[in-house]
């Protein structure tokens, strides 16, 4: 681990034991604050547009390499963050991949429960990326990879095809929290606090099941949603549902998932690319996968995902 | 060439390794030994200045290279690569030599002896300190293992083999076998200290068995009959390297409900390709090379400091046999 590292996971801790009872107001606040003040990717400017009736905040790189629609579904456990505590990281993986990432904002919770921001995040992939023949990617991160998959098993269900890959990063998977993680590793898990899971998951949940595949991917039908690379932390309270994601998806049709569980750090230690050289190394390797899966395609014929077989 | 460290050496009756280390305010040199080092120094006026050192040599922009053969080929490949393109950002090329592992240090004389700026060593054994002086330019150690007294960029093998350990326990392992090089490499040596330490720390393992061997077929081959057959088999092996994790694995029938967890390291390309597909751990390669560049180069444009560690563990890759 390195000395940046340490110093901020000791500085998670530190505000942890000064806080009182978690308080969404608070929490949002800080989240802002997180994200104004994280450090911003040298390469890449940010423009802000609407998609499908949604506000986007795009991250450009200056120097372009790649033909592809990256899309970014950013977590906040479906009731905090937003395109602009993001964009810093959207635009760490934009410079290191040389491809524009599109960050869509999305109606939180508890003001928008299931299926709200589902039902965004929808339109707005549909908008970005049908009826094109280029490559595209989606990728999420904490409950962003919820609604990653929970909108890639909708298209699947309405016989389009998936992503040419799909990246989740220390994704939430599992509403009902019945990983064994989310208790064994509550002591060491600096970022995410394993107590306030049960009340994002009901604030977002509403009236639907902590079980309803939409919301829980992990409890539906994985197959056919293409080629999955999951970036997992072994501290994660959550890395239970990267690894029974991976479990339960092989040798399942037309899902191909690869699982990287990187030692010894905390949930989503990837957003603080630019501060601990963790994360810089982290998303430099997601961009390598995202080269790799383009590379793939082409050598395999492009547009070959679409003609795959595909149930419903 | 004015006083060198051979003549510190010399006056003080200790090797120059002693006196480096001395010179950089290690606490492993005896106090009345330190004390003799220190007085030489200060009668015969020796200053390791290697600024001026560097300052004097005409530039070669060339960085050499000490490759050992490894345990693990595709990384030493990937290392090269990514040093070379490293160096050639900063239009620097690169000189390599080979060794068989027993003579990294009169390979990495010889490439001295071209006139290089600066070298990256990486020893396949021997944990001995090496003299970073006796060269005249930096020196950094490249995935040798921490050494005192000289800049060093690593895998942490020990962290690697304990993330290993972890996952398999979690996956409900209580029997583990350890099959490495051990003490054949420094690579093995690291790997054998970070399963003891992560299985001392967990109750509800044992260690069934530690065969340490070279890292080929054949090794693999004959450890596996031994373990099967032995009245208490692993539920659980720990692999040195993806080679023997293949050869393991292919062992026991795929459809077997007994069959073991099987963990192999290094993530080599064929990792993905056996059936079932290895669980294994990549190694930050890259992340190494590219670190090891920048600490050289910044050594070689004046950077003084004390020795630095850079340490870098291993990512888990989970594939079907774990």
């Amino acid at each position: 681990m390195s000395r940046e590292a340490d110093a901020l996971w000791a500085d998670f801790w530190e505000s942890r034991r000064a806080a009182g009872d978690f308080d969404l107001v608070a929490a949002r606040e800080g989240s802002i604050e997180a994200g104004e003040t994280a450090p911003q990717a040298v390469g890449a400017s940010y423009r802000r547009t609407s998609v499908a009736g949604a506000q986007v905040v795009i991250a450009d790189p200056d120097v372009p390499r790649i033909d592809a629609s990256i899309i970014w579904i950013h977590g906040g456990a479906f009731t905090m963050m937003s395109a602009d505590t993001h964009r810093h990281v959207a635009g760490h993986l934009a410079v290191a991949l040389g491809g524009s990432v599109v960050v869509p904002e999305y109606p939180l919770a508890p003001e928008h429960p299931f299926p709200a921001a589902l039902d965004v995040v929808d339109g707005v992939v549909a908008e970005l990326v049908s009826g094109s023949d280029e490559p595209w990617v989606l990728v999420g991160d904490s409950a962003g990879g919820a609604l990653a998959l929970g909108s890639s098993m909708r298209r699947r269900d309405r016989g389009e095809p998936p992503p040419t890959l799909t990246v989740l990063l220390c994704p939430w998977l599992d509403l009902s929290l019945s990983g064994e993680s989310v208790a064994s590793n509550a002591g060491v898990d600096a970022v995410l606090d394993a107590e306030t899971l049960p009340a994002h998951a009901a604030m977002y949940l509403g009236a639907t099941a902590g079980t309803d595949p939409l919301a829980s991917p992990l409890h539906g039908d994985l197959s056919y949603l293409g080629s999955v690379y999951v970036q997992a932390a072994e501290h994660d309270v959550l890395v239970d549902d990267s690894v029974r994601f991976a479990r339960r998806t092989d040798g399942i049709e037309g899902t191909m998932t690869r699982l990287e569980i990187v030692s010894g750090l905390p949930h989503c230690f990837q957003f603080f690319a630019g501060m601990i050289p963790e994360a810089d190394a982290a998303i430099t390797r997601v961009a390598g996968e995202i080269r790799r899966s383009l590379l793939n395609r082409e050598e395999n014929g492009a547009g070959r995902n679409s003609a795959e077989p595909s149930p419903g | 060439m004015g006083i060198t460290i051979y003549d510190v050496a010399t006056g003080a009756g200790v090797s120059p390794a002693t006196v480096s280390r001395v010179l950089a305010g290690g606490a492993s040199v005896a106090p009345d030994t330190a004390e003799r080092v220190r007085q030489v120094v200060e009668r015969l006026g020796y200053r390791p200045d290697r600024v001026a050192q560097s300052l004097r040599r005409q530039r070669s922009g060339l960085v050499g290279l000490v490759l050992p053969e490894r345990s693990h080929p595709h990384a030493a490949f990937e290392a090269v690569i990514r040093i070379e393109r490293t160096l050639a950002e900063r239009d620097r090329s690169l000189l390599v030599a080979t060794s068989d592992g027993t003579r990294e240090l009169a390979a990495a004389e010889r490439l001295a002896a071209h006139g290089v700026d600066a070298l990256l060593i990486t020893r396949r054994t021997g944990r001995d300190p090496i003299d970073p002086d006796a060269f005249e330019v930096p020196v950094v150690l490249v995935d040798s293992g921490a050494v005192d007294g000289v800049d060093t960029v690593r895998v942490d093998h020990a962290a690697g083999i304990a993330q290993i350990v972890r996952f398999l326990v979690r996956e409900g392992a209580q029997r583990l076998a350890f099959v490495g090089e051990g003490s054949l490499s420094n690579v093995g040596t690291e790997q054998l200290e970070g399963f003891a330490s992560a299985t001392s720390a967990i109750s509800e393992v044992e260690t069934v068995a530690l065969r340490l061997g070279p890292s080929t077929h054949e090794f693999a081959a004959t450890t596996a009959r031994e373990l099967i057959g032995s009245p208490s088999p692993p539920d659980a092996y720990v692999c040195g390297s993806d080679l023997v994790a293949s050869t393991l694995s292919a062992a026991f029938d795929v459809d077997d409900p007994e069959r073991p967890l099987v963990v192999g390291y290094g993530a080599e390309p064929h990792s993905e390709l056996v059936v079932p597909t290895l669980t294994t751990a990549r190694l930050p390669i890259a992340e190494v090379a590219e670190e090891a560049v920048r600490l050289v180069m910044q050594r070689v444009d004046g950077l003084e400091s004390d020795p630095i560690d850079i340490a870098l563990a291993p990512s888990l890759v989970v594939g079907q046999s774990a």
